[in-house]
């Protein structure tokens, strides 16, 4: 019995003492090289630079982040992009923008409107497939506009627990757009209304916004982006459908898994890269420049398209909750939605854009109109949920704005 | 036609029992070395194998386990067993798992060959990550051995064997069991109390007696 307890004391000490670990492959900061555009021009420098080394050291591993108004424009960087290879974060480091890419879907759903070749009021049973139509709640009464503006009622394929317990089964895996729709087929809405009556957050409604993207422009989301998005504004830093193997300079993304402060390398998650709801990787430089293409008419969009995308939808939010700032923020409330962007009641007027982000990874994207103010930054660091909250609710809107 | 399938499975019922008394081979207490491989999976109670033969298998996750059962004096058909049970896996890029449990189980045998268990199990399970981890520590991160995470491990699962002594003059056993276990705590993303997963296992039980 002795010899038996002798044994098994001895598997576990060995296994916790030298449990399999993968070796980690060594980066210099030429593998992290990007390309930095944007001279500093902001009199405000110093304290931007001061604020992003007071978040890392609150424990963001890395941040880069970029802010332009009629003073200036300045974009920076703190933290690591590669912590185990000691690489830093540069204000041009490529970082992965997840839901941000919901705002490129809907300006090429935008551009194949004015060109023509759909209706925002066309009812998506005119573009989908059979099986996805029948099998996915409200997706027979769906219009195109409803999708983008969330009021389709169409049920979020990762509210499904199936969904997330496949992924984690199958870690390496990347999904086609056909297959995340399977997981919303039978799935009840947690909020169930008719399409266009109220207002609902849903990743799927963007999978098939890429969906008809693809097939009424003939060519794939990647091709579009790249030859209608990418390369008519010279964003040469911004990739889509590429895992981190394909993009060197992809900054780390790292999650806290158990909340005790430990962080691991959550990298090779190809989560959604090829989804055109959350697949693209950018840099703050590049947003930046989307941002002002998108409020600009006659660069990616004509003004009706812009009033468009910026027109909030009236109905009400079927979960306010979901939207719920707390009272004692710089952003209030929400103002509403419009076609792939949300709008926000803030002290400082309202914002408008996205949020991205998934495990190990978070990025902000928010113009001010009245102020003519862009705030964008991302990180490389998930479970820092607190940290996160007050840096867009509040400090880095007192830092611009005050 | 309904009354007499009922009567006819009773009969068979009978019939098994009749010829089940004293099946095992020895009434003594017995003793085997046990070894397994399986497959792990994480699925809610629907994921039985039954749903992944119509879904294509959804994992590579290997592991092993070796282990020691005694087996009591047999009651008819059944006899009740104990196992100490030491196993591993690996769950993907994102943890290790080494678990040493308890392991009662009651089996039933038919014909000295066929048999059937129910099992279920009380272990300890320690996870590692599969790559590095940093530690946040004076307002930076360093690279830091990770001890893991403890896990209380329940388990409950059932399987079948054929006893190949009856066949083959061999004194062992196969068998093919599915369980289905949890590791608690557990956060995968923060809010999982526990984790919900299954394991179909292949193995052979070699008796020492």
């Amino acid at each position: 019995m002795m010899n038996y307890t002798k044994f098994i004391l001895s598997t576990l000490s060995f296994f916790v003492m030298y449990g399999c670990i993968k070796e980690e492959i060594i980066f210099t900061q030429e593998d992290y090289a990007c390309e930095l555009t944007l001279q500093n021009t902001h009199p405000d420098s110093i304290s931007f630079e001061h604020y992003l080394s007071e978040k890392t050291s609150e424990g963001i591993p890395g941040i880069s982040m970029l802010i332009a108004n009629n003073e200036g424009v300045w974009s920076g960087a703190a933290g690591f992009a590669d912590i185990s290879n000691n690489i830093n974060m540069q204000s041009c480091s490529v970082n992965r923008i997840g839901s941000i890419t919901k705002t490129f879907t809907a300006v090429s759903i935008l551009q194949l409107a004015e060109e023509g070749l759909l209706g925002l009021e066309d009812n998506i049973s005119n573009y989908l497939d059979t099986a996805i139509i029948l099998n996915i709640h409200n997706a027979s009464t769906a219009t195109i506009k409803q999708l983008l503006n969330h009021t389709s009622g169409i049920p979020d394929f990762t509210d499904n627990i199936d969904y997330w317990l496949d992924t984690y089964n199958d870690y390496d895996k990347l999904w086609t757009a056909e297959q995340e729709l399977e997981y919303a087929y039978g799935l009840e809405p947690e909020f169930n209304f008719e399409s266009g009556t109220q207002l609902q957050y849903s990743n799927t409604n963007f999978v098939m916004l890429g969906l008809i993207v693809e097939m009424v422009s003939g060519v794939s989301g990647e091709r579009y982006y790249q030859n209608h998005i990418f390369n008519t504004l010279g964003m040469t830093q911004t990739y889509f459908n590429q895992t981190d193997k394909d993009i060197p300079s992809l900054v780390k993304g790292y999650h806290d898994e158990f909340g005790d402060g430990v962080i691991r390398d959550y990298t090779n998650n190809p989560f959604a890269v090829n989804s055109m709801a959350g697949g693209i990787a950018s840099n703050t430089e590049d947003l930046f420049t989307f941002v002002k293409a998108i409020m600009t008419p006659g660069i990616l969009l004509n003004q009706n398209s812009i009033d468009l995308m910026l027109e909030s939808s009236t109905v009400p939010l079927a979960d306010p909750s979901e939207f719920d700032y707390g009272t004692d923020n710089r952003v209030k409330s929400i103002a509403g939605l419009g076609l792939g962007v949300f709008k926000l009641n803030t002290d400082y007027g309202i914002a408008i854009g996205h949020n991205g982000g998934f495990n190990g990874r978070r990025a902000r994207m928010w113009f001010f109109p009245e102020s003519e103010t862009s705030i964008i930054f991302m990180y490389n660091g998930t479970r820092f949920k607190e940290i996160g909250r007050k840096m867009f609710r509040n400090e880095i809107l007192e830092l611009v704005f005050n | 036609m309904k009354c007499k399938s009922y009567l006819l499975a009773l009969l068979c019922i009978l019939i098994f029992c009749e010829i089940g008394i004293s099946q095992y081979k020895s009434d003594a207490p017995q003793h085997s070395l046990g070894l397994s491989v399986f497959s792990e999976f994480l699925g809610t109670p629907k994921h039985t194998p039954l749903y992944y033969l119509d879904n294509s298998f959804p994992t590579d996750n290997k592991g092993f386990a070796i282990s020691i059962e005694s087996a009591g004096e047999p009651f008819g058909l059944f006899r009740f067993s104990h196992m100490m049970e030491l196993g591993y896996f690996h769950h993907q890029d994102l943890y290790q798992v080494l678990f040493i449990g308890y392991k009662p189980a009651l089996e039933l045998k038919l014909l000295n060959t066929i048999g059937a268990h129910v099992i279920m199990g009380l272990s300890y399970a320690h996870s590692l990550p599969t790559n590095q981890t940093y530690t946040f520590e004076d307002g930076e991160y360093e690279k830091k051995r990770n001890l893991g995470h403890p896990h209380f491990m329940p388990s409950l699962g059932a399987g079948v064997s054929l006893d190949l002594f009856g066949l083959l003059n061999v004194p062992a056993e196969i068998f093919i069991r599915e369980e289905v276990f949890g590791l608690a705590p557990y956060a995968t993303d923060g809010d999982f109390p526990i984790t919900l997963n299954h394991k179909i296992s292949l193995g052979i039980k070699i008796f020492m007696d």
